[in-house]
């Protein structure tokens, strides 16, 4: 990445986009907006700074700390500093944790499986078939007798659903 | 795949309901985009470094070469010829001549309390056999002929005296 290697950076992105977003939505109490902003101007930061490390620990503290400063920059931009503080104090135990490596995703498993429990039988059912038993969407549908794109459609819509369930759940933590 | 894993898959498809679906290739097209031009920079930056090392290897060469431009001036001047320009070559080793002190060199000096001794030619001759054994003596003597022309002459010891005789 330091030489401008392409094949670096898309290892790069496979290795850590999902896992700076899911450490910015933690951050910003699940604030999507926000989370995304702060994700793309610390993904610009990397390119522009980008430099070797000794451990991957390392390289992953230096990425929270770019994240976190494209997060405040992003904050005073849009005139939403007193809000941000306001939700940052409400979230400083939380930032303060996951300083801690893998904090972040520990808080999201743990509110994932809450909500996965939490779904009706036959989305759980849906959920457990296509990610947990590792059936494809052909499968399902057959199992199920309904179309492919019934049943993707209905993948969708339970995601969806996980997913504003899970930042309903960091605003409320 | 163990249940972290997939628990960690549907996470991420989940969160990915977050933004649009072209959101994450926007994100890496950008980070390309500048990836290729911080390595665009990098070449500029490195052939630019070359090119600038060799204009200054090639002005460096050129001003010690030609003499600096202050020299070149100088040397288009007509100096006028106020001094005689004399060549000199060293000496060879064998042109030199080499001085002492005198106390190093000995003085013979003559001493002002010579004797001396003179000699007088003539009325000198030869003694033979018979008188020089007569010059001995009554103590007696013995000559003896050694060779051609040498002899030795052994005188006898004189006889003791009475009163040394032994038995006193």
């Amino acid at each position: 990445m330091v030489r401008g290697d392409e094949a670096a950076y898309r290892m790069f992105y496979d290795a850590y986009f999902d896992r700076l977003l899911r450490y910015l939505l933690v951050v910003t109490g699940g604030n999507e907006a926000a989370a995304r902003e702060a994700l793309q101007g610390a993904l610009v930061r990397v390119a522009r700074h980008i430099k070797a490390f000794d451990a991957e620990d390392h390289f992953w503290s230096w990425l929270t700390v770019l994240a976190r400063s494209a997060l405040a920059d992003d904050s005073r931009k849009q005139r939403r500093w007193f809000a941000f503080l306001e939700r940052f104090s409400r979230h400083a135990e939380i930032e303060q944790s996951i300083l801690n490596n893998g904090a972040a995703d520990r808080t999201l498993h743990e509110l994932l499986a809450q909500k996965v429990a939490s779904l009706p039988p036959e989305e759980r059912e849906l959920i457990t078939q296509k990610y947990f038993l590792r059936r494809s969407v052909r499968e399902i549908a057959a199992a199920q007798q309904n179309s492919e794109k019934a049943v993707e459609s209905k993948l969708t819509r339970v995601r969806r659903k996980l997913k504003d369930e899970i930042i309903s759940g960091l605003k409320n933590e | 795949m163990n249940d972290d894993r997939k628990q960690q898959q549907l996470l991420n498809e989940v969160l990915a309901e977050s933004f649009p679906p072209e959101f994450r290739s926007t994100l890496l097209d950008e980070s390309l985009r500048l990836a290729r031009r911080r390595r665009q920079w990098r070449r500029a930056r490195h052939w630019a470094g070359a090119a600038g090392l060799l204009l200054l290897a090639g002005w460096l060469t050129g001003y010690y070469w030609r003499g600096t431009p202050a020299a070149r001036s100088w040397a288009k001047k007509p100096v006028p010829p106020g001094y005689r320009l004399v060549d000199t070559q060293p000496l060879s080793a064998d042109l030199y001549i080499s001085t002492g002190h005198f106390a190093a060199v000995p003085v013979i000096s003559s001493h002002p309390q010579v004797t001396e001794v003179a000699t007088v030619s003539g009325g000198f001759h030869y003694l033979d056999d018979a008188q020089l054994l007569a010059l001995t003596g009554p103590q007696g003597a013995i000559l003896i002929r050694t060779g051609p022309h040498s002899e030795e002459l052994v005188l006898a010891d004189s006889p003791p005296a009475p009163s040394e005789s032994p038995g006193n």
